[in-house]
């Protein structure tokens, strides 16, 4: 994200309130390649590329060099894009990718993983017990769980006349390893782990706009685009699964936001995709090659033959997906039917739900790389280098806060932490939290983190915003979970005041609870008093009880609880409850 | 104001009954630069009559000799009267000039060092308000939206820029300036076999600007030079042609062809008028980061180059050592005519009598400078020219056709046969297959080039060569040339110090036995325009070249 183009000083389009710029109203003379106009650097482009780069752990290379592109395109007003094909400003790199975060990334497996790592907890912390059952699950958690599955297994079936795995597995082959990450919370739990190379990051020029939907016989061209910074991050083949990619899509987008570099917004364009997908056979275990058993002879000869296609301008995640998942099924529908992939650039139609060709790439476009003669190599000084890397360590990258979060004194589930440094804004948010109410709640980060990820994001959601958009600021949320870490109110009555809040209420906590009554009764002699009048008025319950059906105390406790409009305070009126019932025997 | 109008339209009904100038508009057309600035400073004349002077043998240029210097197409004048658009040039200038002279009697004296003095430039300047077509069909109605860094700097020197260009080569290929959408640009000069017509080449690819300059027209004029097209038409025409360092002046506006060639250059009547513009439009400038990190140069004042009458202690890099002068063996081409070797060698022993220090110097990859050019100029121009699609401006074809054909019928229809010559070989050097074998051997023979500058003026100050192997062919010998190797063999001598981006200078010096102007080419070091114009000037003096002739015959 600069402020001016790459090489003029024209302002970009992604600056401001860009979106009500009429068409052509941000051009410099080079981006309109307009004759005798020279491109000069911007320097800002070349800071923010390089802070990009060293964030992926890739070599800061100081050589830097442009090179012209040419392809004659109407939306090219130059007829070559200035980019770096030979001298990119950053090779190498990666994003690390960890199992826990593929399975939270989709709604498929995200129930699915959660169930998993609940279930592996409770065997954690009480070892003697069976696994819980089924039942203890709650009956919502269990239908949210069961829809679940159903879309699990209606997604597999899709698949089920084709010889893959499409769910998720994080086999050896596929660049997976068990890992420990030191910072989770549950020694034994299944964990993997790979890294998604980068090969390079160039910085390059964004191309116009070719507009063909305004006129029925006319085609437009918008240049305000035209020469604007584009930084390239060239990955390599590492990701096996449209879940992978999508985790490391997400994963770039919020580095990208967190140092700063860009909006990465997909759908205003500072953050596109393109994918490349290619299918392969599967190859058992200890073979050279793929088993004429799972194939047969037209399908080999079509794998033999090498191609590739390149799905581009995938402009959400949900698309990136979806395309994937597609090319894959096409591809191997293509390949059982005898038919070798091509060398192809398809493009996605979302009236459809499938891709289509755009053009063959089976005779290379020769673009004549020249380097480019107005640029001369521009060689980053060591105080350059210096100055990216010492920001870079000021910043706490995403991985890092997670780390963080999941490490003494937070000790977060890592499944929460991964959700925290997902959304954009939470961490901030859950630090201001505790900054707001530091006596209770840096006693309860895990508390406190329950209540922007179950609580907070479910409001959010539904009206599709982010946490640094809430309209609820942190410190109105923690003065929720510091009244009930004070034992003051209860949960729900957590929840409503949570409702209460995302409908405009501004006040914090103890003023509305003062206001409406609504403090926990946590006063012995008033909860004792309760009990033994509910205890009175329901003897057959009392002798169900002490016929030794325990359930019959959580009727008593629901009695109380409708009475006092759910103000008992739990805890206290459940022990009571006992106290009371024992003297009964 | 309809003056201008009501002339030009009388002029091109009835060509043989054109203005005649005063003795006193011809005494002023006859000053040179530096002295046309002095006059008006002191009041002995004002912009006003410079610029009616100036527009008058513009005018007479156009219409009566018909040299085609200016850029001026057959229908110019019907379609520039419907618009009265950026066409009005004439308008536009004396109008300028008239503010100027109103301006300057009420206020305090102008300190501009061009005040209010018309300086020409070539058609590949863009200058807002006037046309920038490059000679060419292809940009034959383009009208820049913003003005290049060498007008604005003239103009806040003071200068009055015609909105009227010089002819050129189209795009600025070609060393004779028979390749314009205008027609060629006739030399004013006549030689003795001419039969009294204008049938000599003014050289090219600025032709315009040196023919304007010698036909008396304009004081000084922009040029560009990018293997020779400043100095080989300066020679031709027998005025001056500085072309300074590479990144010295600011590309910013010039209409790119080889961009690490490129320099915008001068065509004056004297040395010092050249460094007196030089001094004005040099210097860094951000929108060209080519350019040398300095402020403008400061030469035209600077007494250590121009009060000098003895070399013998005017070396630049060794203090009270004579100047040397390095004579490059290898530019003794086979190809030179014996008058000009023996003028060559009769500057050199001229400049020995006058104490400089005449030393052989070798030169020894002198002769792959020619193919090196063409192969990294021509991948340069393959892509500048790219941008010219006909889809945001310039020549498109009229038909609606789809995208890749409507870009290759207005390309091929819009550029000439040389510039699509030049753009094929460009993109061959540059394509897959070839990128190795050509551009990048060319660049490596560029080093070695280079080198051979480094290494030679480690032991001289400037060298001293002809400017091309003879005086101006005719127009119609350029014109049939069947092979085109031929015309570029003219700019053999000066297309080294165009891949080193060295400075250079052509300086008029004598006629040939056929009446025909013949220049003499310095180099400098890089950055070493300094002693460039100590030499040039030097020989500029030297008694017996002094004065050079002028083509009065165009008065």
């Amino acid at each position: 994200r600069t402020r001016s183009k790459l090489f003029s000083r024209a302002p970009s389009p992604f600056e401001g309130d860009s979106e009500s710029d009429p068409p052509n109203s941000r051009i410099g003379f080079c981006d309109g390649g307009l004759p005798g106009a020279l491109p000069t650097i911007n320097k800002r482009a070349m800071e923010q590329a390089a802070l990009t780069g060293v964030s992926l752990g890739g070599r800061l290379n100081l050589f830097n060099r442009f090179d012209r592109k040419h392809y004659f395109y109407p939306d090219l007003p130059n007829g070559y894009q200035i980019t770096q094909q030979f001298f990119p400003i950053v090779t190498g790199g990666g994003i690390e990718l960890l199992s826990d975060e593929v399975m939270l990334s989709d709604e498929e497996s995200r129930a699915n993983y959660l169930a998993e790592v609940a279930k592996f907890r409770r065997q954690q912390s009480n070892p003697d017990s069976e696994g819980p059952s089924e039942k203890q699950f709650g009956a919502r958690k269990q239908k949210r769980r069961e829809e679940a599955m159903q879309r699990v297994s209606d997604y597999k079936k899709r698949f089920d006349d084709l010889s893959v795995i499409p769910f998720h597995d994080f086999r050896a082959s596929h660049g997976w390893e068990e890992t420990l990450t030191g910072e989770e919370d549950n020694g034994g739990f299944k964990r993997y782990k790979k890294t998604v190379r980068i090969n390079r990051l160039q910085l390059e020029q964004d191309s116009g706009k070719s507009l063909h939907d305004q006129h029925p016989s006319l085609s437009f061209v918008d240049l305000n685009r035209a020469g604007t910074a584009l930084v390239e991050i060239v990955g390599e083949p590492d990701l096996h699964s449209s879940q992978e990619a999508v985790v490391y899509v997400r994963k770039l987008q919020r580095l990208l936001q967190v140092i700063g570099s860009s909006e990465a917004e997909l759908d205003r364009g500072s953050f596109r995709c393109d994918v490349n997908i290619s299918v392969r056979p599967f190859i058992p275990e200890g073979q050279k090659g793929p088993s004429m058993e799972l194939y047969d002879a037209q399908t080999l000869a079509a794998i033999n033959k090498p191609g590739r296609v390149e799905v581009k301008n995938l402009n959400s995640f949900k698309i990136v997906k979806l395309a994937i998942d597609y090319e894959i099924e096409r591809q191997i529908k293509s390949l059982e039917a005898g038919i070798p992939v091509s060398y192809e650039t398809r493009q996605w139609d979302g009236s459809k739900d499938q891709t289509y060709k755009l053009r063959s790439k089976e005779s290379s476009v020769d673009y004549r790389f020249l380097p480019d003669p107005d640029l001369p190599p521009m060689v980053l000084s060591e105080e350059f280098e210096k100055s990216t890397k010492d920001t870079i360590a000021s910043i706490k990258l995403p991985d890092q806060i997670r780390s963080l979060l999941c490490a003494p004194p937070f000790l977060l589930p890592l499944e929460v932490a991964i959700i925290l440094v997902e959304e954009p804004g939470a961490f901030e948010y859950f630090n201001s939290m505790i900054a707001a109410f530091p006596e209770t709640l840096s006693k309860a980060p895990a508390a406190t983190s329950q209540w922007i990820v179950s609580e907070l994001l479910g409001h959010l959601r539904k009206t599709n915003l982010t946490v640094s958009q809430s309209p609820i600021p942190p410190a109105q949320l923690a003065s929720i979970v510091d009244a009930i870490e004070r034992e003051a109110i209860t949960g729900k009555i957590g929840k409503q005041l949570l409702q209460m809040m995302y409908d405009g209420d501004k006040r914090m906590a103890n003023e509305i609870t003062k206001e409406l009554g609504l403090e926990v009764i946590s006063d012995e002699a008033v909860l004792r008093d309760l009990c033994t009048k509910v205890l009175d008025a329901h003897p057959e319950e009392v002798q169900k009880f002490l016929r030794g059906q325990d359930r019959v105390k959580r009727f008593f406790s629901g009695e109380i609880m409708k009475q006092t409009k759910g103000l008992a305070h739990p805890a206290k009126t459940d022990a009571l409850l006992l106290e009371l019932l024992a003297l009964r025997k | 104001m309809r003056r201008g109008v009501a002339a030009r339209r009388f002029f091109s009904t009835c060509p043989r009954l054109s203005a005649v100038l005063s003795e006193r508009q011809k005494d002023l057309l006859k000053l040179n630069l530096t002295e046309v600035v002095e006059w008006i400073k002191t009041d002995k004349t004002n912009a006003t009559e410079v610029a009616e002077a100036t527009s008058t043998q513009i005018e007479r240029v156009n219409e009566e000799f018909k040299l085609n210097a200016f850029c001026v197409h057959e229908n110019d004048q019907i379609a520039e009267e419907k618009k009265k658009g950026p066409g009005n040039w004439k308008e536009d200038l004396i109008l300028k000039a008239s503010s100027l002279s109103h301006n300057s009697s009420d206020s305090s004296h102008p300190s501009e060092r061009l005040y209010g003095v018309p300086v020409g430039v070539k058609d590949n300047f863009c200058q807002k308000g006037a046309r920038t077509s490059c000679a060419s069909k292809m940009l034959h109605s383009f009208s820049a939206p913003y003005t290049s860094t060498v007008v604005d700097q003239l103009e806040k020197n003071g200068a009055l820029v015609p909105s009227i260009h010089c002819n050129m080569d189209e795009f600025a290929m070609g060393s004779g300036s028979v390749r314009s959408v205008y027609g060629p640009v006739h030399n004013p000069w006549i030689g003795n076999e001419d039969n009294g017509e204008f049938s000599r080449s003014a050289g090219g690819s600025s032709g315009g600007s040196t023919a304007s300059v010698a036909s008396f027209a304009l004081y000084a004029s922009m040029g560009s030079d990018t293997g020779g097209s400043i100095r080989l038409p300066a020679s031709w025409c027998g005025v001056v042609g500085l072309k300074p360092s590479y990144g010295r002046v600011s590309r910013h506006g010039l209409v790119a062809f080889g961009s690490s060639f490129d320099c915008p250059s001068f065509a004056t009547r004297s040395v010092r008028d050249s460094a007196l513009l030089l001094d004005c439009i040099s210097g860094s400038d951000p929108l060209d980061v080519n350019t040398i990190p300095e402020g403008p140069t400061n030469f035209a004042k600077d007494p250590s180059i121009w009060n000098i009458t003895d070399l013998s202690s005017s070396s630049s890099s060794s203090p009270g050592r004579p100047l040397r002068i390095g004579i490059p063996k290898e530019y003794n081409v086979q190809e030179l005519s014996k008058e000009y070797l023996s003028l060559w060698e009769s500057v050199a022993e001229s400049y020995r009598a006058s104490g400089a220090e005449i030393v052989e110097v070798s030169m020894p990859h002198t002769s792959y400078a020619l193919g090196c050019y063409y192969i990294i100029s021509g991948a340069e121009a393959s892509s500048n020219l790219s941008r010219f699609d006909g889809i945001r401006y310039g020549h498109r074809d009229e038909r609606p056709l789809p995208i890749e054909e409507l870009v290759e019928v207005s390309r091929s229809t819009g550029f000439g046969p040389e510039v699509k010559r030049r753009i094929l070989t460009g993109a061959f050097v540059l394509s897959q297959g070839s990128y190795n074998e050509y551009f990048r051997r060319a660049q490596q023979v560029r080093r070695l080039i280079y080198n051979d500058f480094t290494n030679v003026f480690q032991n001289v100050d400037v060298m001293l060569t002809p400017v091309a192997a003879s005086y101006a062919p005719t127009i119609s010998s350029l014109q049939n040339n069947k092979n085109p190797v031929d015309e570029y063999v003219c700019d053999i001598m000066t297309i080294p110090s165009s891949l080193a981006g060295v400075p250079a200078i052509s300086v008029p010096v004598a006629l040939s036995s056929t009446g025909l102007p013949l220049g003499m080419q310095l180099i400098a070091p890089y950055g070493g325009e300094k002693s460039l114009l100590t030499a040039a000037h030097a020989l500029e003096e030297m008694s017996r070249f002094s004065p050079f002739p002028k083509p009065l015959h165009v008065l």
